[in-house]
């Protein structure tokens, strides 16, 4: 099962009248699963005013309905996945409490490569993932996205992590990630579009996963926190 | 303005028990002449004030932030609103009217945060939470004043006085020194004193040994005269006793005169 299905099975699941008292996730700014969150469209005008592909066209209004979490360089990350648009999700980088990275993103893409020489095309130790470069398809604007960790030339392996995500339900689920983040600039060189390329498997499938994302402010997004919200 | 008239008429709305504390002492002592641990008193009392201070400081830099995130998200709201009004009104004038009320979908929502943040006028003049929080901000820096204009009067005060404990602290040290070395020299004078009197005593009695050896000889003088004189006026007898009594008075002058004189006086 993809990650995207995956999400779609969460989300019907999230629908149900008789779930179970869930298990809940404290994300940031009080989201946790059933929050519902209204994201201002002004930073995705702003973004495509200079540029962005991402788009303003991401409807506003939303329901947590799993929120994913995972560790990397003594960060905390944590994905509040998004009830009105498949596979998009806020993305929150904290150190204790401060928030490093607050960002939207979007899935652009998904490939299911069939074969292992396509597996490799993306994993093996020269693979896409890792690349300095990577490229979207045309029709998700074609544009090139530098590599944001670590500049230069080479080729480097994807980082690998494990995302425990807990659905409205309360159910767990773990993914794999070998993922690689990259960006570009706007024509303001304030913003940035990033592109977040990673090769997802669940434990029952598995897929490259390609997400655009836009960085927010707090301000941006106003949250409703569910009753049952951790405190 | 006295500090007391300053924390009763100006501060005390805005300063609080630190301001009702601080009028008490002032109500209680006058700083020119409070003791020691009224002016410790003070100086704790002021210092309480500058924590305040401190907090109203830190609420400052709050407000000054909320302040400049609301412009900041104003900014972006109107920038954003001019670009989607574009596209609406191109959809508009091109009879889209399904593209047009997507796009009105889409643009309401940020105008409803425009008048959140800035009011019906857009500018957060008059109201909005712009507006709100500059009058908060407005506020706030007025009463940090008022509390900086409080602590300095306790601080002022409280180091005058201090200052006048310190120095009359350094006079009565003077003062107990001159008088340690006024004691000092009194008894050094009253041992030169001492000296004195027996230097004096030894004089007066050298004096009396001289007058009285002076004594002896006027006496001497006056017993040879005489008897010179009953020498060249007696008889023989009297004559012989007189030589005795004068070869005695070379060897024992005052016996032989003691006798002479009993001698003398028993004839006369």
């Amino acid at each position: 099962m993809s990650l995207l299905t995956l999400l779609k099975v969460i989300k019907d699941k999230h629908l149900s009248a008789n779930a179970p008292p869930p298990m809940r996730t404290r994300a940031p700014m009080r989201l946790s699963q059933g929050s519902a969150v209204t994201i201002s469209i002004t930073p995705l005008v702003l973004a495509e005013s200079e540029g962005s592909v991402f788009g303003s066209d991401l409807p506003s209004d939303n329901k947590i309905i799993a929120v994913g979490q995972y560790n990397l360089f003594d960060t905390a990350y944590y994905r509040c996945y998004l009830s009105q648009s498949e596979g998009a999700f806020l993305h929150f980088a904290m150190r204790g409490n401060d928030a490093v990275e607050r960002r939207l993103y979007r899935l652009i893409d998904e490939v299911d490569p069939p074969t292992t020489a396509d597996w490799a095309f993306w994993l093996d130790e020269n693979g896409y993932i890792g690349n300095p470069i990577a490229q979207t398809r045309p029709e998700n604007g074609g544009n090139e996205y530098q590599r944001t960790w670590v500049p230069g030339g080479q080729h480097l392996p994807p980082y690998k992590v494990v995302e425990t995500i807990v659905d409205a339900s309360g159910a767990t689920t773990t993914v794999r990630h070998q993922m690689m983040p990259y960006h570009r600039a706007l024509t303001d060189p304030k913003l940035a579009e990033h592109l977040l390329v990673s090769a997802a498997q669940t434990d029952s499938g598995m897929a490259v996963n390609l997400w655009l994302g836009l960085d927010i402010a707090a301000s941006d997004l106003t949250v409703f926190a569910s009753a049952d919200a951790p405190v | 303005m006295s500090a007391l008239s300053f924390f009763t008429n100006v501060g005390v709305a805005k300063l609080g028990n630190i301001g009702d504390s601080l009028i008490s002492w002032y109500a209680q002592h006058d700083p020119e002449t409070a003791s020691e641990a009224d002016i410790a008193e003070l100086g704790q009392r002021a210092e309480a004030l500058a924590h305040r201070i401190a907090e109203i400081q830190g609420k400052l830099e709050s407000d000054q932030h909320t302040v400049n995130h609301l412009t900041e998200q104003l900014d972006r709201d109107q920038r954003a609103a001019v670009i989607v009004g574009g596209k609406l009104k191109a959809a508009q004038e091109a009879g889209n009217q399904l593209l047009a009320t997507q796009i009105t979908g889409q643009i309401t929502p940020i105008l409803n945060e425009i008048e959140q943040i800035a009011g019906d006028d857009g500018i957060g003049n008059t109201s909005g939470r712009l507006f709100e929080a500059k009058q908060t901000l407005a506020v706030d820096t007025a009463d940090l004043a008022q509390f900086r204009e409080a602590h300095t009067h306790a601080i002022n005060d409280w180091t005058s006085a201090r200052e006048r404990l310190s120095r009359a602290r350094s006079e009565m040290e003077h003062a107990q020194e001159q008088k340690r070395y006024a004691e000092e020299r009194q008894q050094q004078a009253q041992r030169d004193a001492g000296l004195l009197h027996g230097a004096q005593a030894g004089r007066t009695a050298l004096d009396a040994m001289e007058r009285r050896a002076a004594e002896l000889k006027t006496d001497a003088r006056a017993a040879k005269i005489q008897a010179d004189s009953l020498r060249q006026t007696s008889g023989g007898d009297v004559a012989s006793i007189v030589n005795e009594a004068l070869g005695e008075q070379v060897n024992k002058t005052d016996t032989a005169l003691g006798r002479l004189a009993r001698l003398t006086a028993g004839k006369a």
